[in-house]
C-alpha cells in the first residue's frame, strides 16, 4: 500500500519523474519547451567546410535532459561549445545573405503625423511584395498596405522590409526619406510599455505561423450556440429532474418522492432515510452551492476594461477564408501593472467574448512570456463515489453480457463502458 | 502538544533524529537541536552575506581569532562539542547538528525573525550555523522542512 | 499496482464515510433500463421500481426499533479530544484492529498518524525497527518501510550514476588534453598519432555514455537490486528505550512492550464535519473533567484555531480562513470526493476519487475567496502550478463567494438560541448554503503545440 503521491511528489523533487502521463494535447513538460535548438552541423555537412578539433560523431547536439549539473574542472565542455561555434560562424561566413532585390519592399513612416493625439499611425508600402501581406495590415483602395507599428517592427526585424522616416506626410517621395535603423524603429514605433507588450506578444506568436490580427470589434457570438443549448422539450426536462440528476437509484428516488412529505409527518425518520444508503446520505449533505464558470449567463459581469481583448488569432492553416472566426482571442496582462483575473473577471469576459473556449491569457512576466487558458471544471459538480459506482455497476453489466457472448468482444465493449461523458 | 513538542516528537521518532533537545533562548525563542540519522543534504558552499565571514562562514573578526580555532578544530576532529549556555542546557554542536525552527502554518515568519535566529544561534554556539530547518506544523500534524541557509545556497544533485 | 491487490483495497475501503447504513446494498439494485420512446420499457421499469420501494419501506418498518437504537446510540460516538494548542487527537489502541481511529481512517479516510505518512502505522513499523517482532512478511510493510528501501536503493544507485560520471571526466579531461598538445605539435606522425588516440578516447566515451545510460533507469536499477530494511541491530537509542516498558508479570519473551506514542490528528474541518454533518464524533477539551463540546462551541474553536488569538462570535465577518476551507471541504465530502490536507503540495486540499491507498490525488484545491479583491499574483500561481503540474495534477482554484457580513451574523445568532437540534441543523445548513463555490482551472497553452 505505498502512498503513491508521495512517491509522485519525491520523483518530482528529484527531477526523475518517469510516471506515464496522461497530457492534454497543447500541455508539455515545461523543459521541453524552447524550440529545437538550431543544428549548424547540417547546414555544414551540406557546404563541406572543415572545422578542425573534434571529429564529426561528437557534434550530436546532447539530448535534453542530460544537462550537467555545474562545469566540469576540464575543458572539454567549452571545447564543444567552441566547436560549435565554428560551424556557426563557418555557415554563415561561407554563405551568401541579403535580400533579392526582386523581394525588396520598403515602407514609409511619417516623422510629423504623431502629432495626432490618440490617433493610430500606420506605416505606408506603397508596393507590397510576397505573401507576408496576405495576413498583414490594412489594403487601401490604391493598392498600398497600411501597417500598424508592431506589423512594421515585426517585419524590419526580420529584415524583409526597409523602412524610412519621411519628414512630410503629402511627399512620400523616396528622395527625401530617411532610411530607419532598428533602433531608429523602436524608438519610433513604440510609445509606451503597453505598445513593447503588445509587439513582444505579436512577434512571439507571428514566429510560430498563426496569423494575428488586432482584435478591433466584438465578434458577434455564433447564434447557433445559444440555441442548441436553450429550450429542452418539457418532457426531457421531466426526464432529467426525475431519473438524470443525481443518479438513477432507487434510493435516491425514493429520498425525492417519498421522503419530503414523509419527513414533514416524520421528523426522526429524517436520520433514518438518510442512513438508508449512501446516495440517500449524500443527498442530506448537501448544502453549499456551487458553480463553474461557464455559468455566466444570467451574471451581472463587472468590469473587464483591464483585460481587453488585443488580438484574433488563427492557426496557420486556418486563415484561407474571410470572415473564419479567430481560433484564439488573446488578452494581455503585464504582471508589473495587472494580476491574474479573477472569477468574476473570467466570467465577465467570457459573456462578452465571441466564445470562452478560445480565450487565452499572455502573461508578460519582466520578459517572459507565458500564455494561459482558463477553463472550466466541473470536479465538485457530480458526486465522486456515486459516479464510481455507477461506472463499477456498467462495467459490471458489460461484462455480463460480453460474457454471455462467449467473450469475444469482451475488452472491446468494457472500454467502451469506461468512456468519459 | 505545543509546536515545540510537535516537532520534536516527529523528529525523535518519525525522522528518527538522534539526541534532540529543545533550546530556550533568552528571548524566549525556542529551537530544536538535533542529529539526523545520517547527513541530510551535505551543507553547500554559501555565499554568504555576512561581511563579517568568508565564503565557509568563518569569522575573520580577529578579536574572536582563538575562540573560532577552538571550535574549528573541534569540528574537523568531528568530536561532539557542547556549548553551555545561560540557561544551563547543554547545546550539542557538530557539523552534524541540525537546528529546527518549529512554524505553524498560519504564522507568517519575516526575514528579521529567520536572521534573530541565526544571531541567537550564533551568540550561544559563538559561531553562525550555515543553515537552520523550518519545521511548518500544518493542522492535520503534517509537518513539512524546509531548510534556510545563510545566504546563497549551491543547489542539490540528484 | 496489480488489479488483485486493488480489488482487496477497495473491499477494505469500501466505505466513502464512517456511517452504518441501515441497508448497505445501493449496488445490489439492478434497475433496468429505461428508452424514453419504448412503452414496455417503462412499465418494467415501473414495476421494479414500485418492488424496491416497497421493500425499502419494509426494511425501514422492520428496522425502525434496531437502528434507531444504533444511531442514537451516543457510545457509538467517536471521541476527539482537542488541546490547548488546539490539536483534535483520537486515541490509537493497541491491538484493537476496529479501534475508533482505524475506523475512522479506513472509512473516508479521516485523520492522519502524527508520526506516519497518513495511515497510523507507527506502532507496527517501531515493533520491528526495534526488533520487538521480527516475524513479518514484505506484504506487511508499510508505506513508510517501502519509501525507506527505496531510498536506500536509489543512494545505491547515486553511488552507481557517480562512478560512471566519474569515469566520463577522465575520459573528457584526456580529450582536451590531447587537443591543447595538437596545438603545440607539428610533425605529421605525431599529429596523425593524436588524431588516433583521440579517435579511440572519443569510441571509449560513446560506449561508457551508452552503458550509463542503460543504468540511468532507476526503476530496472530497482528491480536488478534488492536493499533490506533493518539490517541493524546493535544497542538501542536512549530515545527508544525510552519507549519500552518491561511487564513484569509476564513471561520472559513478551515482556518488553512498546508504548503507544502516536494518535490520530483530525484537522479542524475534519472534526467539525464528523460532528455537524455525520454526527459521529464527540468533543471534549483534554483537560480533564471539561463537558462535551456543543456544536456551536466547536465552530468557535475550529475559527479559532486559524489564529493566536480568540475573536467572539459576535465580531466574526463570515469570511474566516476556518468558514472558506469548511464550505469548501463540506462541500466535496458531502460530492463523494475523499478530501485531506494539501499541505505537501503548498495548496489547501488534495481530493481523492478513492483515498490515498488505492489511487493518486487527481486534485489539487487551492481555496480564495471572492472578494472582489485581486487574485493570485502570476509568480506565485504559476509556482503552484508547476509543482502540481510535475506530479500530474490538477490545480483547481476554489473560489468562494461569502454572505454579507449581516446575513452571517443574523444566522449566527439563531443558531446560538435554538435549542431543538432538528431546527439547529437547518441552520446550519442554510448558513452553509450562503457559501458559492465556483472552481476555475488555468491552463497552460503553449504555442508551439497548438498550431494545429
Amino acid at each position: 500500500m505505498i502512498d503513491e503521491d508521495d512517491l509522485l511528489l519525491e520523483e518530482f523533487t528529484q527531477g526523475k519523474s518517469s510516471i506515464p502521463s496522461e497530457k492534454n494535447p497543447g500541455e508539455e513538460d515545461e523543459d521541453q519547451l524552447d524550440d529545437e535548438i538550431q543544428d549548424w552541423g547540417s547546414f555544414l555537412k551540406a557546404s563541406n567546410i572543415q572545422i578542425s578539433g573534434l571529429t564529426p560523431q561528437s557534434h550530436i547536439v546532447p539530448k535534453r535532459g542530460d544537462k550537467g549539473f555545474e562545469p566540469t574542472a576540464n575543458n572539454y565542455d567549452n571545447l564543444l561549445l567552441q566547436n560549435k561555434r565554428d560551424i556557426m560562424y563557418a555557415t554563415i561566413g561561407n554563405s551568401s545573405r541579403g535580400h533579392h532585390h526582386k523581394n525588396h519592399v520598403e515602407a514609409f513612416w511619417s516623422a510629423d503625423a504623431s502629432s495626432n493625439e490618440g490617433e493610430e499611425q500606420y506605416a505606408v508600402v506603397p508596393k507590397p511584395k510576397g505573401s507576408a501581406f496576405n495576413s498583414m495590415g490594412i489594403p487601401s483602395s490604391q493598392r498600398h498596405i497600411f501597417l500598424n507599428f508592431e506589423e512594421i517592427l515585426y517585419l524590419v526585424e526580420r529584415g524583409s522590409v526597409d523602412c524610412y522616416l519621411i519628414g512630410n506626410t503629402k511627399d512620400a517621395s523616396e528622395q527625401k526619406a530617411l532610411p530607419m535603423n532598428l533602433q531608429m524603429c523602436y524608438s519610433a514605433f513604440l510609445k509606451s510599455s503597453e505598445d513593447y507588450d503588445m509587439f513582444y506578444v505579436y512577434s512571439y506568436l507571428k514566429r510560430y505561423g498563426y496569423v494575428v490580427r488586432r482584435a478591433t470589434e466584438d465578434i458577434k457570438r455564433p447564434p447557433t450556440v445559444n440555441n442548441k443549448k436553450r429550450g429542452p422539450g418539457l418532457s426531457t426536462t421531466f426526464w432529467n429532474i426525475m431519473f438524470k440528476k443525481p443518479l438513477l437509484t432507487v434510493g435516491s428516488i425514493f429520498y425525492k418522492l417519498l421522503g419530503a412529505p414523509l419527513l414533514a409527518v416524520l421528523p426522526k425518520l429524517r436520520v433514518l432515510l438518510s442512513r438508508y444508503s449512501w446516495s440517500t446520505l449524500y443527498e442530506s449533505l448537501y448544502a453549499t452551492s456551487y458553480g463553474t464558470v461557464l455559468d455566466y449567463e444570467n451574471f451581472k459581469a463587472v468590469d473587464t476594461s483591464k483585460f481587453k481583448i488585443v488580438y484574433n488569432l488563427w492557426k496557420p492553416n486556418n486563415h484561407q477564408k474571410a470572415n473564419t472566426p479567430p481560433d484564439f482571442q488573446v488578452i494581455i496582462v503585464n504582471t508589473n501593472l495587472t494580476s491574474l483575473p479573477t472569477v468574476d473577471e473570467i466570467k465577465s469576459i467570457f459573456k462578452k467574448c465571441y466564445d470562452h473556449d478560445r480565450i487565452l491569457i499572455a502573461i508578460l512576466d519582466n520578459g517572459m512570456l507565458n500564455f494561459i487558458k482558463p477553463t472550466s471544471s466541473n470536479v465538485g459538480g457530480k458526486n465522486a463515489y456515486l459516479e464510481g459506482i455507477k461506472k463499477q455497476l456498467k462495467r459490471k453489466r458489460n461484462n455480463n453480457k460480453s460474457n454471455s457472448n462467449r467473450g469475444g468482444r469482451s475488452n472491446k465493449g468494457s472500454r467502451g463502458g469506461k468512456g468519459r461523458k | 502538544m505545543s509546536l515545540v513538542d510537535q516537532v520534536k516528537t516527529n523528529l525523535t521518532y518519525y525522522n528518527l533524529w538522534n539526541e534532540t533537545k529543545v533550546i530556550e533562548f533568552k528571548d524566549g525563542s525556542k529551537i530544536i537541536a538535533g542529529v539526523p540519522p545520517e547527513p541530510v543534504h551535505p551543507i553547500p558552499s554559501i555565499i554568504t552575506m555576512d561581511p563579517n565571514q568568508d565564503l565557509e562562514g568563518n569569522h575573520v573578526d580577529n578579536n574572536n581569532n582563538n575562540n573560532n580555532n577552538n571550535n574549528n578544530n573541534a569540528i574537523n576532529n568531528n568530536n561532539e562539542m557542547e556549548v553551555e549556555q545561560s540557561s544551563g542546557v547543554q547545546i550539542p554542536q557538530s557539523p552534524k547538528v541540525e537546528y529546527v525552527y518549529p512554524v505553524g502554518l498560519n504564522e507568517k515568519i519575516s526575514l528579521k525573525q529567520v536572521s534573530q535566529i541565526f544571531e541567537n544561534l550564533q551568540i550561544a554556539l559563538n559561531q553562525r550555523p550555515k543553515r537552520i530547518t523550518l519545521g511548518v506544523v500544518a493542522n492535520d500534524g503534517t509537518i513539512v522542512y524546509y531548510f534556510v541557509h545563510d545566504g546563497l545556497a549551491k543547489p542539490k544533485k540528484n | 499496482m496489480s488489479k488483485f491487490n486493488k480489488k482487496r483495497l477497495l473491499s477494505i475501503y469500501k466505505n466513502p464515510l464512517p456511517i452504518d447504513l441501515i441497508y448497505d446494498n445501493d449496488i445490489t439494485f439492478v434497475i433496468p433500463q429505461v428508452v424514453a420512446h419504448n412503452p414496455v420499457s417503462w412499465i418494467f421499469f415501473a414495476s421494479s421500481y414500485l418492488k424496491n420501494c416497497l421493500e425499502i419501506s419494509g426494511q425501514l418498518i422492520n428496522n425502525t426499533g434496531k437502528v434507531h437504537q444504533s444511531i442514537d446510540n451516543s457510545s457509538q460516538k467517536i471521541v476527539v479530544k482537542v488541546s490547548d494548542h488546539d490539536v483534535f487527537k483520537v486515541e490509537i489502541e493497541i491491538g484493537t484492529p476496529e479501534s475508533d481511529a482505524i475506523k475512522l481512517w479506513k472509512n473516508g479516510f479521516f485523520g492522519k498518524g502524527i508520526l506516519s505518512r497518513s495511515e497510523p502505522t507507527w506502532y507496527e513499523r517501531t515493533e520491528r525497527r526495534l526488533h520487538l517482532k521480527d516475524q513479518y512478511s514484505e506484504k506487511d510493510l508499510t508505506s513508510e518501510e517501502i519509501t525507506a528501501l527505496r531510498r536506500n536503493e536509489r543512494k545505491k544507485f547515486k553511488q552507481l550514476r557517480e562512478s560512471y560520471e566519474n569515469q566520463q571526466l577522465e575520459l573528457e579531461r584526456q580529450i582536451s588534453a590531447i587537443i591543447d598538445r595538437q596545438k603545440i605539435v607539428s610533425t605529421k606522425k605525431e599529429m596523425l598519432e593524436m588524431e588516433n588516440d583521440l579517435k579511440r578516447i572519443q569510441r571509449e566515451l560513446e560506449d561508457l555514455k551508452l552503458l550509463s545510460q542503460q543504468n540511468q533507469d532507476f526503476r530496472a536499477f530497482q528491480s536488478s537490486h534488492k536493499v533490506k530494511l533493518y539490517e541493524y541491530a546493535g544497542p538501542l537509542r536512549p530515545d527508544d528505550n525510552a519507549l519500552i516498558i518491561n511487564d513484569p508479570t509476564i513471561s520472559d519473551k513478551d515482556k518488553r512492550k512498546l508504548m503507544q506514542l502516536e494518535y490520530l490528528q483530525l484537522m479542524p474541518v475534519e472534526a467539525f464535519f464528523l460532528q455537524l454533518a455525520l454526527d459521529k464524533v464527540k468533543v471534549f477539551p483534554e483537560t480533564t473533567g471539561s463537558n462535551e463540546l456543543s456544536t456551536l462551541e466547536l465552530f468557535q474553536r475550529c475559527v479559532d484555531s486559524y489564529y493566536s488569538s480568540t475573536t467572539p462570535m459576535s465580531r466574526l465577518a463570515g469570511n474566516e480562513k476556518f468558514l472558506l476551507d469548511y464550505a469548501v471541504y463540506h462541500h466535496y465530502r458531502s460530492h463523494g470526493w475523499c478530501v485531506r490536507s494539501g499541505v505537501k503540495f503548498g495548496v489547501d486540499f488534495l481530493l481523492y476519487e478513492k483515498g490515498p491507498p488505492i489511487s493518486h490525488a487527481q486534485y489539487c484545491l487551492h481555496v480564495v475567496e471572492n472578494s472582489g479583491k485581486n487574485m493570485e499574483d502570476f509568480v506565485e500561481y504559476s509556482s503552484l502550478n508547476r509543482v502540481i503540474g510535475g506530479v500530474r495534477k490538477t490545480l483547481v482554484f476554489v473560489c468562494v463567494d461569502v454572505p454579507s457580513v449581516s446575513t452571517f451574523q443574523k444566522i449566527m445568532e439563531k443558531i446560538a438560541i435554538e435549542k431543538d437540534i432538528t431546527e439547529q441543523q437547518k441552520l446550519w445548513k442554510k448558513l452553509l448554503n450562503q457559501y458559492n463555490i465556483t472552481e476555475m482551472v488555468y491552463r497552460r497553452w503553449v504555442p508551439s503545440r497548438n498550431r494545429d
